[in-house]
């Protein structure tokens, strides 16, 4: 349960701090297990039929 | 990227600054922006929403066809149910999120925000979609009309409408697309974005039921995109996997659809118990009581939401052990929602309570709920739910949960944050003019659809025995009584948002806030908190959890 790490520069735009990359990584993963969900359920469909 | 960076860093020393209507509202990467239009689109979704419940009420006023022809009540209730639930009850959330939680953990917006803006314009293009073949019916007279088969879309009952099912299959998959990006975006947002010394066990816990929805939304979005997915083929490119001639199975779409229906039905209330549970401590002026047990009972429910599913189905036919099984999963949900109404109810215990309007939706949250868990404790018991299935007992049940349970919190939640997002403080006798019509009329609405359905009236039927007219025709009147008393909620938002009517709010706006939102401007600046906030453990709701 710790906080994310400080910026290392609290005064950057939104847009240049650095805990979008780690945000992005996040998100990436997350979308890739909700395709992975999509598949499987219609593998699974598939192979039953 | 470069150009968004000077852009923002703009933004930062100019919050006032000027943008085309255009460039502010569609291609905003604002979260408060971003966040009033899914609030706006979900309440012109819920009027829409709402005339077709009253075009029902209206037909089943008294026994008899009156209106309307029963195909298009079919598509009524149909319609009905998608409009709400996708259209105005889940946007709601997602954009009371957006607002709220950046805010709330001190991020500067949304950890993607132009992935957010997508979110956001995919859905009035499937609504869009979903409603066209309605609308070239009802006003044109063009076509068969909308889907009719029920909002679960069933087969073989859903793939007999014609083109419009393939209209519903994409709009369906488009707003479940908009769905997953806008709980990725939560979780990068809350797991990546919070301000340095904002643990997770600090975290409001509108914040947590958020996140612990948003890991719903991506388990279970998908699921229903296979199975609608799975519809489509069998209906246009000759598969069989639901159809029984073909070596198909109908049951298998029920499994399947109420696997991801069940946790739907948290998705729609997880985020309800997080409003609530910010709200009450804040009129109560106290604490929240047990706030590590609301977390761990929040993820409990999510948990179990996703081995009840075939309760939905108990009638199909399935082994005694399952019906067992899934019978007494079902009540173990009764657990940690008890927990959660035991915490309200013991943070409001010897407080000082003050009742304005968002408190009153609250509390009365909190009892009209329970109402709408017990009747569904009813229906988890087996040989009971055999006689109320598919009757109006379940009718009142889903809406006691959905209508006092869901948009009770959104209405609450509305009337709580407006003077922070608008800057002027609501009409506080309109605002409880607008929570005594709506509580009085929708408890004569939907209460008496609990002896309807004992008594056995089926549902999504636009006939009836005479038998079931005299709660029909006082249901009814509580309809139209209900849908008239939100005009009034309509009004208090046009004149706080809109024409800016109202004394000017403090930024603390209430007495008893505490948290990192309230530290901010009301309304607040165009990017929250550009530097990171400092965190005071004494500012915080929840800041002595840990200790």
């Amino acid at each position: 349960m710790t906080s994310p790490t400080k910026p290392a520069d609290q005064s950057a735009s939104p847009a240049e701090d650095p805990r979008r990359s780690a945000a992005l990584r996040t998100a990436i993963i997350m979308g890739l297990v909700a395709l992975g969900i999509y598949g499987a359920f219609f593998l699974r469909a598939i192979l039953n039929s | 990227m470069a150009e968004h960076a000077t852009h923002d860093t703009h933004d930062e020393h100019h919050d006032d600054h000027q943008q085309s209507f255009f460039m502010r509202w569609f291609c905003s990467t604002n979260h408060k922006d971003i966040g009033t239009l899914y609030l706006l689109f979900s309440l012109v979704m819920f009027f829409i929403g709402g005339f077709m419940a009253l075009v029902i009420r209206a037909e089943l006023f008294v026994p008899g066809l009156q209106l309307v022809h029963p195909e298009f009540f079919n598509q009524m209730t149909t319609m009905h149910a998608l409009v709400m639930i996708f259209g105005a009850v889940m946007p709601a959330f997602v954009g009371l999120a957006n607002w709220m939680i950046p805010m709330m953990v001190g991020a500067p917006d949304m950890a993607l925000p132009r992935m957010n803006n997508w979110s956001f314009w995919i859905l009035p293009f499937a609504f869009t979609m979903l409603l066209l073949p309605l609308i070239q019916y009802a006003f044109f007279g063009v076509g068969a009309g909308g889907p009719a088969g029920g909002w679960t879309l069933y087969p073989p009952l859903s793939l007999q409408g014609g083109n419009n099912v393939a209209f519903t299959i994409f709009a369906i998959h488009m707003m479940g697309v908009s769905s997953i990006m806008g709980a990725i975006n939560v979780i990068a947002t809350i797991l990546n974005m919070r301000a340095p010394g904002m643990d997770l066990l600090k975290m409001p816990v509108f914040c947590w039921t958020w996140l612990i929805t948003a890991f719903l939304l991506i388990a279970v979005m998908p699921v229903l995109a296979g199975a609608v997915t799975m519809l489509l083929t069998d209906k246009f490119f000759l598969t069989s996997f639901f159809n029984a001639a073909g070596g198909g199975d109908p049951v298998m779409f029920q499994h399947i659809f109420w696997f991801f229906g069940h946790p739907e039905v948290y998705i729609m209330i997880l985020p309800a118990f997080g409003i609530v549970s910010e709200i009450i401590p804040t009129f109560a002026r106290k604490p929240l009581f047990g706030y590590q047990a609301m977390v761990y009972a929040t993820a409990s429910i999510a948990f179990l939401s996703f081995i009840v599913w075939a309760h939905h189905m108990f009638t199909v036919g399935m082994p005694l052990g399952g019906e067992l099984f899934f019978m007494y999963a079902t009540m173990l949900i009764a657990v940690p929602t008890g927990v959660k109404v035991f915490n309200w109810v013991s943070t409001m215990w010897k407080s000082s309570m003050t009742f304005e309007t968002p408190m009153l939706f609250a509390v009365g949250f909190v009892i009209l709920f329970t109402i709408g868990g017990f009747s569904g404790l009813m229906l988890a018991i087996v040989p009971a739910d055999f006689q109320y299935h598919d009757t109006y007992f379940v009718v009142a049940h889903f809406h006691y949960v959905l209508v006092t349970g869901a948009i009770y919190s959104i209405m609450a939640a509305t009337y709580y944050w407006l003077p922070k997002w608008t800057g002027v403080m609501y009409n506080e006798a309109l605002g409880k003019w607008h929570f005594w019509l709506s509580t009085i009329f929708v408890n004569v609405l939907f209460f008496p659809q609990h002896f309807l359905g004992l008594a056995g009236m089926p549902r999504r039927i636009p006939d009836y025995n005479v038998a079931f007219a005299d709660f029909n025709l006082i249901s009814s009147i509580g309809a139209f009584g209900f849908g008239l008393a939100q005009l009034i909620f309509a009004w208090i938002v046009i004149q706080c948002a809109f024409l800016g009517r109202g004394a000017k709010a403090t930024d603390h706006v209430w007495e008893g806030s505490k948290g990192l939102e309230w530290t901010l401007s009301s309304p607040p600046p165009h990017h929250s908190f550009s530097t990171p906030p400092v965190i005071n453990d004494k500012d915080l709701a929840h800041g002595d959890v840990t200790h």
